[in-house]
């Protein structure tokens, strides 16, 4: 295993902290730790970078345990949500800050091998401009740049995107994926958006409160949700309790509603999105909410009768 | 790449040797200790010396206190130290405002000249009243043919005003510059008047301000030993007393006894400078400031009539007095004639150069010293958050406020025994300087710190930088304007102060300021001049260089400035908490 975190613990207070993590991660994976602020994942980052020490556990590297090593010695480097660009240097001289003190290389030549990740993340042209007359995502991508400069065995990315503007984050999560998998970078992304950590991962860990509550892939944890927090948290869903005891999940895309003066449901109120359609349907006991695709299902009105046809449900 | 993938392994061994963590243990040691020791140690001192009488607990000197030649003592400075620091402070709000209403470039223009002005040792201004106002004076004597005693109480009051403008106007017009002007254009709306808009909305808003610069210069007004001895006359003052104390009678225990007295005012003026500090500090986010000028705003024709008429005066006066001063450098008075001689020149190379030069080695040092000191204190404090470092940092703060004279007779008190026998060396007048200013450094290094994304240190920790290496590669870079804010604040204290190394610097290590000193209340005022002019050339010069750096420094700034805004007005949005 590259990264194994056993039993890692770091409390601030009752709700604040980590507590009892456990985690192995492979070569090359993509992890995403994802949860609401506040439910530790950030801080799970930082004692992986080495920048907390933790109350109990241990950080294990290949088999050699990491725990007491500070983050200069760590093979891990983090981009920071704020990017962290050390703003008296350029975009060059930024890059190379690691090259010359976490690889020790002669100070001529890291601004040489510099250049090549200015290549890799598509800076060219910018090497000499000052950090702070970057865009946010020309930033974004210094910052990228730095933390590979290391040659980190793994890259952490605390809310990468989270600065950006919407269409800008689509495309740098697109950048990011195919970075990761060009390089083979081992990436630990934390992230409270739920469609970078589907469109990203290959194991998503959802936490809540400083505890894991599911690891899995991103398809396990969409369509096999281990509880109404998990499924709540990621994409839409109805959430039904059952006279059992039971609790039934249906998410919104998977009813489909058809005008039928006899059905059992009435359209109480409708959104339309362009490319789909929210409407909320009830029939008296339960309402749900339904997301219609397409223009098929863009031509309702508000107290029309339906027929609701769940396609899938999870019993949790 | 497969080269440099485990170097990890073979450092992780070398880690449990590391010095870097015990270097900084080592550091933070250090500044803990040098602040207890030469800031805390002498003002404990000298509060113990005052209740001691050879060698017992004792009130007398207290007690004596009350005697009615003290009473009068005590009188006179508060009545002298209050008339001058009202109307300092009053004469300095009219600069002040005419100074934010104008033209930027008029206004920038005078607030330079106000930078320059403030540059000048203390009391030189009493060469000029004494050579232009005075019995012989070329004014009153020659032009006008008056023979005008200008010793007593309204000499003191015209030359401790004087002097205290330049200083105040510049606090006055930070102050000034942080209103948010959203609220001048919110009571304009609302339907006030510029005359209404002055007195509801922007006095009120400086007021924490007015009240530090007043009682701010009523602690260094009741300190000044300088000009009542020089233009004093019989009228005499606490602060003189003390020092005649100290220097001709040597009777410590009294002397501490009298700057005891100075300090409950300089606690009230530190109460207002921390109040003004935090409402600087806790401007709201999205406040903006614009110069009074940009905003459509005028005074009515009286006020700014009287304003600028102020100002102008003002002016006038700091011409005469420079002026007057490089003129008494190089003539001299025969009989109401001024004749050109290089008498003064000449007395000055053969013996003072010497002093000279170790002013300005003391200086530079002192410079250097405090400003690494006060930001170093600043980066533990409120970069790191040590714990217990905030009650370092407010003992750093007390110098600031505490009266030169008391600050000066500390270290005499502390360091004139073995093991710390330091009394005639160059050190102590170092450590004097160094510590009596390093609040300055301080301060810019935390103004500074507000602006720098707190994850830099963590960033560059995790590109390998040790923590000492954080702070040669990064707080140090980032720091270069504080620094040199602090260097040059610093340095032309030293320069040019005489309350606090007064009793330091014995002939064995004697500074030009001094010197200056003894010239004057010499009557010695031809060669008194021309170290003045001297020691104001150098720091000017020195001043200028480093304003003008500073200068373009911010120019490059605005970029880097918005980008940081940016991040941190998105810092809160995206709701995220800080690291400790």
């Amino acid at each position: 295993m590259l990264l194994e975190l056993k039993g890692l613990t770091k409390l601030f207070d009752e709700y604040n902290g980590v507590r009892d993590l456990n985690l192995k991660v492979a070569e090359g994976e993509f992890i995403t730790l994802l949860g609401p602020s506040g439910c530790g994942k950030t801080t799970a980052l930082n004692l992986i970078g080495g920048f907390l020490k933790p109350d109990r556990g241990e950080i294990i590297m290949e088999d050699v345990p990491i725990t007491d090593l500070p983050p200069e010695k760590r093979p891990i480097s983090t981009v920071f949500q704020s990017y962290a660009l050390f703003p008296h240097l350029n975009v060059l001289e930024n890059i190379a800050y690691g090259i010359r003190f976490y690889r020790k290389v002669k100070k001529k030549k890291t601004l040489e091998m510099a250049g090549e990740y200015i290549k890799i993340v598509g800076l060219e042209g910018y090497e000499s401009y000052k950090v702070g007359n970057l865009s946010g995502g020309q930033q974004q991508r210094v910052a990228l740049a730095r933390a590979m400069a290391t040659n980190p065995r793994i890259l952490l990315l605390d809310e990468p995107l989270s600065n950006l503007d919407a269409s800008l984050r689509h495309r740098l999560r697109e950048e990011i994926r195919n970075l990761q998998q060009r390089m083979g970078i081992t990436m630990i992304f934390v992230t409270h958006d739920q469609s970078e950590a589907l469109s990203l991962s290959d194991w998503i860990v959802v936490m809540d409160k400083g505890n894991v509550i599911q690891v899995g892939t991103p398809k396990e944890i969409y369509f096999h949700p281990k509880s109404d927090y998990v499924a709540s948290f990621i994409g839409k869903s109805n959430i039904i309790k059952e006279h059992q005891g039971e609790t039934l999940i249906i998410r919104p895309e998977d009813i489909k509603v058809d005008l039928d003066s006899n059905g059992d449901y009435r359209i109480d109120s409708l959104t339309f999105l362009g490319q789909h359609t929210e409407l909320k349907i009830s029939n008296g006991e339960v309402s749900l909410e339904v997301i219609a695709p397409g223009k098929e299902n863009s031509d309702f009105n508000k107290g029309d009768r339906v027929k609701a046809t769940i396609t899938h449900k999870i019993k949790i | 790449m497969e080269a440099c993938k485990d170097i990890w392994r073979e450092r992780r061994l070398k880690n449990l040797l590391s010095p870097d963590s015990l270097i900084e243990k080592g550091l933070i040691l250090l500044i803990v200790v040098t602040i207890l020791l030469f800031i805390l140690f002498p003002i404990i001192m000298v509060i113990s010396t005052s209740f001691y009488q050879q060698g017992v607990i004792d009130f007398g000197n207290y007690r004596n206190l009350l005697s009615s030649a003290n009473l009068e003592l005590i009188r006179n400075s508060v009545f002298v130290a209050t008339l001058s620091s009202l109307l300092g402070t009053f004469f300095a709000l009219c600069v002040a405002l005419y100074v934010f209403f104008q033209k930027r470039k008029v206004g920038e223009l005078i607030y330079r000249s106000l930078m320059i002005t403030m540059i000048s040792p203390p009391f030189i201004s009493a060469i000029a009243l004494i050579m232009l106002f005075g019995r012989r004076g070329l004014i009153t004597h020659g032009i006008l043919g008056l023979s005008v005693n200008p010793y007593g109480w309204q000499g003191i009051v015209l030359l401790q005003t004087l002097s205290q403008i330049s200083l105040a106007s510049i606090m006055l017009i930070s102050a000034l510059n942080a209103i948010d002007s959203r609220l001048i254009q919110a009571s304009r709306d609302l339907g006030a008047n510029p005359t209404q808009t002055l007195s509801r909305v922007i006095l009120p808003s400086i007021f924490p301000a007015i009240m530090s610069v007043l009682f701010l210069f009523f602690t260094m007004n009741m300190a000044d030993f300088g000009t009542p001895i020089i233009i004093g006359g019989s009228f005499n003052v606490l602060a003189a007393e003390a020092y005649l104390k100290t220097f001709s009678a040597a009777d410590i225990g009294k002397a501490a006894t009298l700057s005891v007295l100075l300090i409950p005012p300089a606690i009230v003026a530190f109460y207002f400078y921390r109040k003004n500090v935090g409402k600087i500090n806790t401007l709201s986010e999205g406040a903006r400031t614009l110069k009074g000028a940009e905003l459509n705003f005028r005074l009515p024709v009286i006020i700014r009539v009287f304003i600028g008429l102020v100002t102008g005066a003002f002016f006038f006066s700091m011409v005469l007095k420079y002026g007057n001063i490089f003129l008494s450098a190089i003539t001299t008075n025969v009989s109401g004639e001024l004749v050109f001689t290089w008498e003064h020149i000449e007395r000055f190379h053969y013996r003072y150069v010497d002093a000279f030069y170790r002013t300005l080695r003391m200086s530079v040092m002192a410079g250097l010293l405090s400003s690494v000191v006060g930001i170093l204190l600043s980066y533990y404090t409120h970069r790191l958050k040590l714990p217990l470092m905030k009650s370092v940092e407010f003992v750093a703060s007390l110098p600031y406020i505490i009266p030169g004279l008391f600050f000066g007779l500390g270290y005499i008190v502390a360091f004139h025994n073995e093991p710390l026998l330091l009394t005639g060396t160059m050190t102590i007048l170092i450590l004097n300087c160094t510590f009596r200013h390093i609040s300055v450094g301080n301060k810019a290094a935390n103004a500074a710190f507000e602006n720098i994304d707190g994850k830099l240190e963590m960033a560059a920790r995790d590109l390998g930088t040790s923590r000492v290496g954080v702070l040669a590669t990064i707080i140090f870079p980032l720091l270069k304007s504080s620094f040199l804010v602090s260097f040059i604040n610093t340095f032309t204290k030293s320069m040019t102060t005489v309350g606090p190394i007064i009793f330091l610097a014995t002939p064995r290590n004697m500074v030009s300021s001094v010197l200056m000193f003894h010239d004057i209340t010499n009557g010695r005022y031809g060669l008194g001049a021309v170290v003045a002019t001297v020691l104001i050339f150098i720091t000017v010069s020195v001043n200028l260089v480093a304003i003008r750096f500073l200068s373009k420094e911010k120019e490059e700034k605005p970029a880097a400035e918005r980008s940081l805004r940016k991040e941190r007005g998105e810092k809160y949005a995206a709701g995220a908490k800080g690291f400790n």
